[in-house]
């Protein structure tokens, strides 16, 4: 199933407020303005703005761990993570450089140790274009959890076993160019070296594998070459009070292609070519706020006859969001995913393998409330796949404890009737998981 | 020109065009609102703004923002950067006003670059935690609400108007009626006092600085009491300039990604 799953945008200003003591609130006083004549301010002392250090340092101090919540009961990780946030802006042009210092010791893929770059990048400012150069994270789209025209880099795994949302995205090396024209905005991304998502691997979390009696893997990125080079292409304005975007991407798809060889029990895999052409708009209607986006995908595969490779597809998401009280916010989903060339696809499938129906449908609902003056915010997420008759369930209570501390426990749920499905699949992961995050 | 507008700027002339204030004629508390509303504030601002969210026990959470401001009261465009505390540092928060319908906002979240807009706000909640409501920031049309000048009286040295303003439809506002006391002088609106739905106090606004900034009267430091809880909330506005000659385009998305340092 190819269901870009998407983001979450937690709402959630997690404005936290800090902690100290004062004088007891005494009887409300008489306004003081009111004995004040107003005077021409000459010399304002705090009118001068203040002097801004030439690097900032910022970052934060995060505890992140997983617990297995089926049998076997297991931890997922135990991660503590450093982020140092090193910065400088100045009118025309700035840096960033935001590395992590991670140890895991239960880590689910990869090393207990490691130094991760997450963005290092460039950025100039001219009157009407903006460069940005080097690692950036990049976010496309209107969707929440359901991404259609978001094709760049993901860690699903992070995202699987607990980590706060913005783990979900990875940087993308590329060279990004907006350009401002009237009414409209123009952004054009160069990303020389396709970043794969990372997908569960191993033994640590469960996943359908369709050739069990496969002994190794092989994976075969595209060549490092211009021509699989990818670029990105979008074209924005607001059109009657919405905000409307249109987009061309040719590039490589993450979801790749599994191919067994059984003479060497050998399993390859392999990205493909993707070009994708998308349009989304987002706006006010009487309160509700309204989204819907589309994608086209036009695959390696175009003529829709090797079942390994993705057959084009028309992906259309549509979503409404209210305010039902207070903060207490609402928000519904539905995509549709139909798959052109079906019936080229089922005849070329082998005996045996499990099916994918031609249309798609999933519906996502998603509950968030502000409460207590925005120091707690629980939030719930509830995705269905209507034909794989699969679920994923995530459930986060996020709390504020003294400025810019805060922690978040959570629940992450999947299930599904079939093991080879999106959600099905990750049975057996349902997870427990713990934050606690200092910034600084 | 909208219906609105005309209606606006013709009650502003009409009270131009008639006697001052210690002269016979007063104005009416619907002219006395409108001309709180029409009052000049520059066609635009920029200020730092200090946040502070203070218990009955006195605990204090502090929260620092920069504020820029484009034309007034439903013709507004607001655009908010947080500057601490550090874990909400660089979020972006634009609200453009439109008479008479849904105010647009947008937000940027820095960690995942993204700007998305974002359901119309319940005008009675809070705004980021404080005492202060949504519609306390991004403002409420004056017609919907009646106005009745009660009297005139003098506060803290002040000849002031005290308008009583109850909302038209009882189900738009987190109060059943509000007490403004507006001076004269100026029609800057130095207390609020509010009462709830069962017409008990319910909170206390006061105008604790006024400065005359570029010629524009200019709070520079409020209160928000909640009278029934003793919460508190205190705004500061520092760095105070008026028409920078910010340009719309200020006020975009593209801006909004755009953090200060």
């Amino acid at each position: 199933m190819r269901t870009r799953a998407a983001l979450v945008c937690t709402l959630a200003l997690a404005l936290s407020p800090g902690r100290g003591f004062a004088e007891a609130p005494g009887e409300p006083p008489v306004p003081s303005a009111a004995r004040q004549t107003p005077k021409e301010a000459v010399a304002d002392a705090e009118g001068t703005p203040e002097k801004k250090p030439s690097l900032l340092i910022h970052g934060f101090l995060q505890q992140n761990s997983s617990l297995r919540a089926t049998r076997p009961v297991q931890l997922l990780k135990v991660e503590s993570r450093l982020q140092l946030d090193l910065s400088q802006k100045a009118p025309r042009w700035g840096f960033l450089a935001k590395t992590d210092f991670v140890y895991d010791p239960a880590a689910v893929q990869g090393s207990s140790a490691h130094v991760d770059l997450r963005e290092g990048y460039l950025t100039w400012h001219g009157r009407s274009l903006d460069l940005r150069i080097g690692k950036q994270i990049i976010t496309w789209g209107v969707g929440d959890l359901i991404f259609l025209t978001d094709l760049f880099p993901k860690d699903w795994v992070s995202f699987i076993t607990g980590a706060p949302i913005e783990y979900l995205k990875k940087g993308s090396t590329a060279v990004k160019a907006n350009y401002y024209l009237d009414d409209w905005s123009l952004e054009a991304i160069f990303i020389p070296t396709f970043q794969r998502d990372t997908f569960p691997i191993g033994e640590k979390l469960t996943h359908f594998v369709p050739f069990p009696e496969a002994t190794a893997s092989r994976l075969v990125l595209p060549p490092r070459t211009l021509a699989n080079a990818e670029l990105a292409l979008r074209a924005s304005r607001m059109i009657g009070g919405y905000s409307t975007s249109l987009y061309l991407f040719r590039g490589t798809d993450p979801m790749p292609s599994f191919h067994f060889d059984p003479a060497t029990t050998t399993v390859t895999v392999r990205p493909h070519r993707l070009n994708m052409v998308g349009a989304s708009a987002q706006g006010d209607l009487r309160g509700t706020l309204l989204s819907g986006e589309f994608a086209y995908y036009d695959t390696e595969d175009s003529a829709g006859t090797d079942p390994e490779i993705a057959n084009p597809s028309l992906n259309l998401l549509l979503a409404a969001e209210r305010v039902l009280r207070d903060k207490r916010t609402a928000s519904v989903q539905l995509f549709f995913g139909d798959m052109l060339h079906h019936g080229r696809y089922e005849a070329s499938l082998p005996t045996g393998f499990p099916r994918q129906r031609q249309l798609r449908k999933t519906v996502t609902l998603r509950l968030r409330d502000s409460l207590r003056r925005d120091t707690f915010r629980p939030t719930v997420f509830l995705l269905y796949n209507l034909d794989d008759q699969d679920f994923f369930v995530k459930a986060e209570y996020e709390q504020d404890l003294t400025p810019g501390t805060w922690y978040a426990l959570g629940v992450n749920l999947f299930g599904g009737k079939f093991r080879h499905t999106l959600y099905g699949q990750f049975r057996g992961n349902e997870n427990i998981y713990f934050t606690l995050r200092r910034a600084f | 020109m909208t219906k609105r507008a005309a209606i606006a700027i013709a009650v502003v002339i009409a009270a131009a065009l008639t006697p001052s204030p210690s002269g016979a004629v007063e104005l009416s508390g619907l002219e006395i609102m409108t001309r709180v509303e029409q009052r000049e504030i520059g066609k635009d601002e920029r200020s730092q703004v200090t946040l502070t969210l203070i218990t009955k026990e006195g605990q204090r959470r502090e929260r620092k923002l920069l504020l820029q401001r484009q034309g007034k009261a439903d013709r507004k465009k607001v655009l908010i950067h947080f500057l601490s505390p550090a874990d909400v540092r660089g979020v972006g928060f634009l609200v453009w006003r439109h008479p008479g319908k849904d105010d647009d906002r947008w937000l940027f979240l820095p960690a995942l670059n993204m700007v998305r807009r974002i359901a119309a706000a319940d005008k009675r909640s809070s705004f980021v935690g404080s005492d202060f409501v949504y519609e306390d920031v991004a403002g409420r049309d004056v017609g919907q609400d009646t106005h009745t000048l009660l009297r005139s009286e003098a506060l803290g040295g002040q000849d002031c108007y005290v308008v009583k303003s109850v909302p038209k439809d009882n189900r738009s506002a987190e109060f059943s009626s509000k007490l403004s006391w507006v001076r004269k002088d100026n029609f800057v609106v130095i207390q609020e006092r509010y009462a709830d739905k069962r017409g008990e106090d319910l909170k206390l606004f006061t105008v604790d600085r006024l400065e005359v900034i570029q010629g524009i009267p200019t709070v520079r430091k409020m209160t928000m009491r909640n009278l029934q809880t003793g919460h508190r909330s205190e705004v500061t506005y520092d760095q105070v300039q008026y028409n920078l000659g910010l340009k719309d385009e200020v006020f975009t998305e593209r801006y909004l990604a755009r953090p200060p340092a």
